[in-house]
């Protein structure tokens, strides 16, 4: 114990650092819509209309990536039990939506 | 063994407590840490809690075990008051266990409680001393509040305090206290779902008189310490000067304003302990006082509506989840996410060209479309639910 507490300020910065990583990881995958004012509100859009069609709850889509020409999300069901999730490209230039495994 | 029979009995005060609860609905918020929906809160909480969601009675276990922590966090009380007079002592904890926020929000699985619970933790650490060999473990467990909820930050002049008292170099405090409240701040960023909530939180009161806000914040510390504990305690952290305690206790206020919710008044419990603690002379008539609490606690009790029973949600998801058919679950209108809950099938919005993939339609609201493909309704249950024939 007296061991682990010589090392306590060393545990919290590596706990600061993995969780930085993580976020920071997770930013850039969000940084199109942070740097760029149009893709942020056509990825709105998209979102919005596709949940809107598809009968999604928007608290399961997470945004997986964001490219020039699509936006892929991913959609979990939360229920009780194993959530079922999948995955879903969004065209900026359609709108369509079509399976990931279909890209 | 005296003390084991008091552990014992408070334990069964707890389970009590958790059963009051569980006997009602899965309220929405408690359904989305169940399920670790990822809003509004930060990971950690929801996520140890969902590690047990294949564990049958699942709900029930956490409605124990939040119940537990809040009462045996009595422990922790009489630690804290051990130079009292073993009078006052045992009136605080008194205090404690006959609070309105312990009665009813001990079984509830709300961050709320986690939080109030690492506040008693903070103000416990304040007011003790030989903090300095153990600053890196108060640092983390600040970062572990904070990645709890964000409602933690409301406790940071005591963290500020329990630094300022050890004279921690300004830039090692600065970094140590704030770095979680950075990376917090980076995790909203980077969840646009939880920053959306919390705008929609802070705007949630806006248009309401400040005399209504005042009135709701007044009520709320009141229910929190069951009036008696809120007000020696307030009284306690005025008269010892307790700055950290009455700052913390000025943004609780300030956060019941911007964004009340009838599972916050807890919030205030663990500064209004500190108050006593503090200042411990508020406790002169102590057997009146806790009397008194206890007479307050059995009028609130006995004037509180007590809901023993199940909601729509579950009635209704109960029988759904029976039908031997596969598919999803169509809802209209609006529904909170203790329907997901109670669901063994995914949830979707209804729409009349989902309805191929359905295997139940419930409607809230109308459904379109419904009665003409091969859907039959179910007779005898609260809402109009339809089934595939």
């Amino acid at each position: 114990m007296e061991k682990l507490n010589h090392h306590q300020w060393h545990i919290f910065w590596v706990t600061c650092a993995v969780v930085a990583f993580a976020i920071v990881c997770r930013l850039w995958v969000l940084l199109p819509l942070y740097a760029d004012s149009s893709v942020r509100a056509s990825s709105q859009t998209l979102i919005l209309a596709t949940a809107q069609r598809e009968g999604w709850l928007l608290s399961g889509i997470t945004i997986d990536d964001i490219t020039d020409d699509h936006i892929r999300v991913l959609y979990r069901s939360y229920l009780r039990g194993e959530d079922p999730v999948t995955c879903h490209n969004i065209s900026f230039t359609t709108g369509k939506r079509t399976s990931c495994d279909d890209f | 063994m005296r003390r084991l029979l008091v552990i014992i009995g408070i334990e069964g005060f707890a389970v009590l407590l958790a059963l009051y609860r569980g006997l009602g609905a899965v309220h929405t918020d408690e359904a989305k840490y169940l399920l670790n929906i990822p809003y509004p809160h930060p990971p950690l909480g929801r996520f140890l809690i969902n590690l047990t969601e294949s564990v049958p009675h699942n709900e029930m276990i956490w409605r124990i075990i939040f119940a537990t922590l809040l009462t045996q966090a009595v422990w922790l009380v009489a630690h804290m008051a051990k130079r009292l007079k073993p009078e006052n002592r045992l009136t605080l904890c008194g205090l404690w266990l006959f609070s309105a926020s312990v009665m009813f929000q001990s079984g509830t699985i709300m961050m709320a409680v986690l939080t109030a619970l690492q506040g008693l933790v903070l103000v416990w650490l304040l007011l003790s001393q030989g903090n300095k060999r153990r600053l890196g473990w108060i640092a983390l467990f600040w970062f572990a509040s904070l990645f709890t909820a964000y409602q933690a930050v409301l406790y940071l002049p005591i963290v500020v305090a329990i630094f300022w008292k050890e004279k921690v170099r300004p830039l090692h405090m600065g970094l140590a206290i704030g770095m979680p409240m950075l990376l917090i701040g980076f995790y909203v960023a980077s969840n646009p779902l939880a920053a959306a909530s919390f705008i929609s939180a802070g705007e949630q009161n806006i248009g309401q008189s400040l005399i209504h806000l005042l009135q709701t914040t007044t009520i709320s510390w009141l229910w929190a310490g069951s009036a008696v504990l809120s007000i020696v305690g307030l009284i306690g952290i005025l008269k010892g000067k307790q700055w950290a305690l009455l700052l913390s206790f000025v943004l609780v206020c300030a956060f019941h304003i911007t964004s009340y919710r009838m599972y916050y008044p807890v919030l205030f419990l663990p500064l209004l302990v500190g108050g006593v603690v503090a200042s411990p002379q508020v406790l002169r008539k102590s057997a009146s006082l806790l009397a008194l609490q206890i007479v307050i606690a059995v009028y609130v009790f006995a004037h509180t509506q007590l809901a023993f029973y199940e909601t729509g949600a579950r009635t209704v998801m109960r029988q759904v989840n029976q039908l031997q058919s596969n598919g999803v679950v169509l809802i209209s209108g609006s529904f909170s996410h203790s329907w997901q809950y109670e669901s063994t099938s995914p949830i979707l919005h209804y729409k009349p060209a989902l309805l191929s993939k359905a295997k139940a339609v419930v409607c809230l609201d109308q459904c379109p479309g419904i009665a003409g493909y091969g859907f039959y309704q179910i007779e005898n249950i609260p809402q109009e639910v339809w089934v595939r024939r």
